[in-house]
């Protein structure tokens, strides 16, 4: 007999057990081409975790214009560690996007998470009309 | 972030001939954000599921659950990655996931008008939309129960007697 399981067994039995992801959602006005952003990304679990940055638009398809600073998109961090990650975002015309950091590792060893969870914020750029 | 205003006065030293300004008082003003948006991955609990050889096809025999809590949040989903694994690690067969079979608990804050307003689209992603309060300190929390069938690309490829997996994400929309 063939057997699926739709889910490791594990128990996070608490509202302090996951990652989380501030601010929710913005709407902002550019005053630069590149408009920067700055989420804090924060580790509750009591394990190492992995989070990637992804950007999407409103209707989930992958978004163009922007790159992290420093160029690292993906953030190792400690149990109740947080990080600050600052976003760029080509502010023309009206943009309507969503950050999402993902989870892509737990523990030392990184191994994939059988529920990968994603939090993301909305944002909402009106820039510079062309 | 928390971000705390407080607005300090300046001590007055009161003479008889001052008049006393007895709404003096500490005051202050709490940030946006002291109460902002939130959501956390509560405990998730795994279901089984059985294969059916002659539909070709795994059907639920223990739901699967999700435990999800939110504050001022627009929207949760749980869908299927769409790939098979073994011992945690991908096979080559996608696997289609009907969640059909699924539904959602809700209580907490704005328990009644998440109910009422939901919308839940129960096919390969269980979607909950609406309803979340925006103000508050409160939290919703959903219980997603997820059942339905699952189907392989490439059958022929199962391993008799083997354990599969699939994986889901969930994602929550401050």
């Amino acid at each position: 007999m063939k057997i699926l399981i739709l889910f490791i067994g594990m128990l996070i039995p608490s509202l302090g057990f996951a990652h989380s992801q501030t601010p929710g959602f913005q709407v902002v006005k550019p005053t630069t081409l590149a408009h920067p952003e700055t989420y804090i990304i924060k580790n509750h679990y009591d394990f190492p975790i992995t989070l990637a940055i992804e950007v999407y638009n409103k209707d989930g398809s992958p978004a163009e214009g922007w790159r992290m600073r420093g160029n690292k998109y993906a953030w190792n961090l400690l149990p109740n560690s947080s990080k600050d990650v600052t976003i760029e975002f080509k502010a023309v015309n009206v943009r309507k996007l969503l950050v999402c950091s993902k989870l892509i590792g737990v523990g030392y060893e990184q191994e994939k998470p059988s529920v990968e969870s994603n939090v993301c914020s909305r944002l909402i750029i009106d820039g510079f009309r062309r | 972030m928390k971000n705390i205003i407080a607005t300090s006065i300046a001590l007055l030293t009161a003479t008889s001939a001052m008049a006393v300004d007895d709404t003096l008082k500490w005051q202050g003003v709490t940030g946006t954000d002291l109460h902002g948006e939130w959501c956390a991955l509560g405990s998730v609990v795994t279901g089984n599921m059985t294969y059916n050889a002659t539909t070709k096809k795994w059907l639920t025999t223990k739901s699967a659950k999700i435990v999800v809590t939110a504050r001022k949040i627009s929207n949760v989903k749980v869908e299927s990655q769409g790939q098979l694994y073994k011992s945690n690690s991908a096979t080559t067969s996608n696997v289609t996931v009907d969640l059909n079979d699924s539904w959602v608990d809700v209580t907490g804050a704005g328990a009644d008008a998440v109910r009422a307003t939901k919308t839940l689209s129960p096919t390969t992603v269980a979607e909950i939309t609406g309803g979340f309060p925006t103000s508050g300190p409160d939290y919703t929390i959903l219980t997603i129960t997820l059942g339905g069938t699952a189907t392989v690309t490439n059958p022929e490829t199962l391993i008799e007697d083997s354990a599969y997996q699939v994986h889901h994400k969930v994602t929550c929309t401050l």
